[in-house]
């Protein structure tokens, strides 16, 4: 019986001390993989900081005035003014008719309660 | 067929045998018995340690935190990573980017002759006989450079040096240069060892948050400051582009919200570029480029101070704005020299015609009605005389009266903003009291600071509704005319202040510092819009060229022209587009300028 114990338990130590070396080749293999990944994801994260910066500097706006001026003809881009602003009511919506779109001419009150209400 | 041994056991003694024999056996027996469950107890232990060890490998894997180790490649990236610092709309104001350095171990480089004979057509900066010196100096690491481009880095390698060395590390960026220099600041590298930099906060935001922005954790910590990129631009462009226009030897600007004290612009002219490496030290004090002149520069304002007199003399009941007040003849305290304006106003005016024509003998006549220590302390209550609590490590100045005692001369010049140094900050920070109904507030650079910020009431609200009547009357009618703009109102008040020259003994006739403190709109004030520029001549004039209303007056009302749609003030509703009945083809239009139906009124 002793002899029978003895033999399972070496079996078992055997079992379970090849399953923990695998486990620890496993973890081993898979530190390497995260390894791997963490200087992947170092290197993509610090090509994204550099586009941020290049697109942050190519948006600055002592060069944007630059383009605008440059670009002036074709844009004719001016700061916002109050002249910009207008008056809602003095909207007035057309009744030309979009494919899709209902038949009769809609008031603005008609209009926002359909935006509002989600139907458009 | 094989015998199994075992254990032999003792004859067992016939029983008829002597007692001694039975003695003798089992003795013998339970020797053996013990021996042998030594054996068992010592092989149960060896295999309770086998398990033991296994369960606490075992559970050493399971329990190890992988994101605990330290994967980067280069552990010098960690360290020195620093934060970004973002305007509020999530502007990049500064970042980093990887850079490599470039290091040399002189003992293993194989041809010293031709690595410095090569490298300075890579560096033009780089002398041969310089790097002959360096590299033959029987050292083991000499640093050649703190950054280098990929380029540089490629024609470096094509050298094929084993000796020369390439380190991973970070430079701090400004991209948008200039823009916001003295509030930013500066870094510099600190080299702790051969493969460890680290970058430093020395002025402006960098220093304050040096520890906050250089922390190695995770991402999702840049600080967002209360500044508006576009509103920046255009403060700094149009001061800047007045400055040179009036010849003015520099000037500075904070834009605020009157609310919350959150700072949407800060100038000071002239700046300098962070990304560039410039010596302070050859600079001379007067030409100080890195002086923040809108918090670290103390200035005898002028008239803009006066309001603070119109404010007491309200606040305590004594004064409304229809008050006439005397202004026929100069006002002489003791034996001091009398306090004259500029032209005769008349007999009797008006408090408000006192503020809005910036009547020095008024000012000066209202606060004679009251005691110096009213005139302290009232001041005092607006924050004039201790540190702003904005976050600048340079704002760290307070209003000053000099070593004069408090007395009614001293108040009277007081009165009419002289005799006492105060910060365009501390300036700002009062105007946005008198015009926000009345409460004090703390100005910061830094989004959503002040959000829950309780309220300290300093003058009532009906004193800070008489008071925003008689700066718009300024506008309207008195030195500030040049502020009106089509869409808004606004008011403020201007102050044109003589400098002190120590050439000649006292104030400089032909040297001024104009200011001008206005806010918008006048009927609800949501911005304060504070200029002051020193030493500016508007040559197109030719009488009071130096005066704020022919100076700072019209820069900010350019400023606030540009500014307020971007902050989303709208203009009052006579000078909204004139238009008649605009069409669109649907309400999407509205948002969406691109739509082909959709043209400005102005195209």
């Amino acid at each position: 019986m002793r002899l029978i114990i003895l033999f399972v338990c070496s079996f078992c130590l055997i079992v379970v001390s090849v399953w923990a070396y695998n486990v620890n080749y496993k973890v081993r293999s898979a530190i390497k993989a995260v390894y791997y990944l963490s200087s992947e994801i170092e290197k993509k994260e610090s090509r994204i900081k550099l586009l941020k910066a290049e697109w942050a500097y190519l948006n600055r706006p002592e060069r944007l005035n630059r383009l605008i001026t440059i670009h002036f003809s074709e844009l004719g881009l001016l700061p916002l003014s109050h002249e910009n602003y207008m008056s809602f009511d003095r909207f007035v919506l057309s009744n030309k008719k979009r494919p899709g779109e209902v038949s009769r001419t809609l008031s603005v009150e008609d209009t926002l309660k359909l935006r509002f209400e989600g139907n458009e | 067929m094989n015998k199994l041994h075992y254990r032999p056991l003792p004859k067992r003694p016939n029983l008829r045998d002597t007692s001694g024999q039975l003695e003798m056996y089992f003795r013998e027996e339970s020797r053996l018995r013990e021996k042998s469950s030594f054996r068992l107890i010592l092989l149960s232990l060896f295999f309770s340690i086998g398990f033991l060890s296994i369960c606490v490998k075992l559970t050493l894997i399971a329990s190890t935190d992988v994101r605990s180790k330290d994967f980067s490649s280069g552990q010098t990236m960690d360290t020195e990573s620093r934060h970004d610092i973002l305007d509020r709309n999530g502007n990049i104001l500064a970042t980093n980017v990887p850079v490599n350095s470039l290091y040399a171990h002189p003992d293993k480089i194989l041809n010293i002759d031709l690595v410095a004979s090569q490298l300075p057509l890579i560096f033009p900066d780089m002398t041969e006989s310089d790097l002959q010196k360096k590299l033959n100096n029987n050292l083991k690491f000499v640093f050649l450079r703190k950054s280098i481009s990929e380029k540089e880095k490629l024609q470096v390698l094509k050298l094929g040096e084993p000796g020369l060395k390439f380190g991973k590390r970070e430079l701090r960026i400004y991209p948008n240069g200039s823009i916001l220099s003295h509030v930013l600041g500066k870094t510099r590298i600190r080299v702790m060892s051969t493969s460890h930099v680290i970058l430093e906060g020395i002025s402006g935001l960098e220093k304050t948050f040096n520890h906050q922005l250089k922390t190695s954790s995770s991402a999702g910590h840049s600080l967002e400051l209360s500044v508006d990129l576009a509103v920046q631009s255009i403060l700094e462009d149009i001061l800047s582009s007045g400055i040179n226009f009036f010849k003015a030897k520099g000037g500075s600007g904070i834009i605020m919200n009157v609310n919350n004290g959150e700072i949407l612009g800060m100038v000071s002219l002239p700046n300098f570029d962070p990304n560039l490496n410039i010596a302070s030290k050859r600079l001379s004090s007067n030409d100080n480029i890195f002086l923040n002149k809108a918090v670290q520069g103390t200035y005898e304002l002028g008239s803009v101070l006066k309001i603070f007199t119109a404010a007491l003399a309200i606040e305590l009941g004594a004064f409304s704005q229809h008050t006439l007040v005397d202004v026929s003849e100069p006002i002489r305290i003791g034996k001091t020299k009398p306090i004259k304006d500029k032209r005769w106003l008349g007999e009797k005016i008006s408090l408000k015609d006192v503020i809005s024509k910036s009547s020095n003998v008024g000012s000066a006549r209202v606060i004679s009605f009251f005691e110096p220590i009213q005139q302290k302390e009232f001041l005092e209550s607006f924050g004039f005389f201790e540190r702003t609590s904005v976050e600048l490590p340079e704002a760290n100045v307070k209003s000053s009266i000099g070593s004069d005692p408090w007395t009614k001369y001293k108040a009277a010049m007081i009165a009419i903003g002289h005799g006492i140094s105060v910060s365009p900050l501390h300036l700002a920070n009062a105007y946005a009291t008198v015009v926000n109904g009345g409460y004090r507030i703390f100005p910061t650079i830094i989004k959503d600071k002040n959000k829950n910020h309780g309220k300290v009431r300093v003058i009532s609200e009906d004193t800070s509704a008489k008071l925003k009547e008689i700066l718009g009357e300024v506008v309207n009618s008195g030195t500030a005319q040049n502020a009106k703009i089509d869409g808004y109102s606004l008011g403020g008040k201007t102050g044109t202040a003589e400098k002190y020259d120590s050439e000649l003994g006292g104030f400089n006739f032909n040297k001024n510092y104009a200011s001008f403190a206005s806010f918008f709109p006048l009927d609800n004030p949501k911005f304060l819009v504070l200029i002051c520029l020193d030493e500016a001549s508007n040559s197109y004039k030719e009488v009071n060229n130096r005066v704020a209303g022919n100076t700072a007056v019209p820069l900010a009302a350019e400023i606030i022209s540009r500014i307020a749609p971007i902050l989303g003030v709208r203009p009052g509703k006579s000078y909204v587009s004139n238009l008649e009945n605009f069409e669109i083809d649907a309400i999407s239009d509205l948002f969406n300028p691109f739509t082909p139906q959709f043209k400005l009124p102005n195209n």
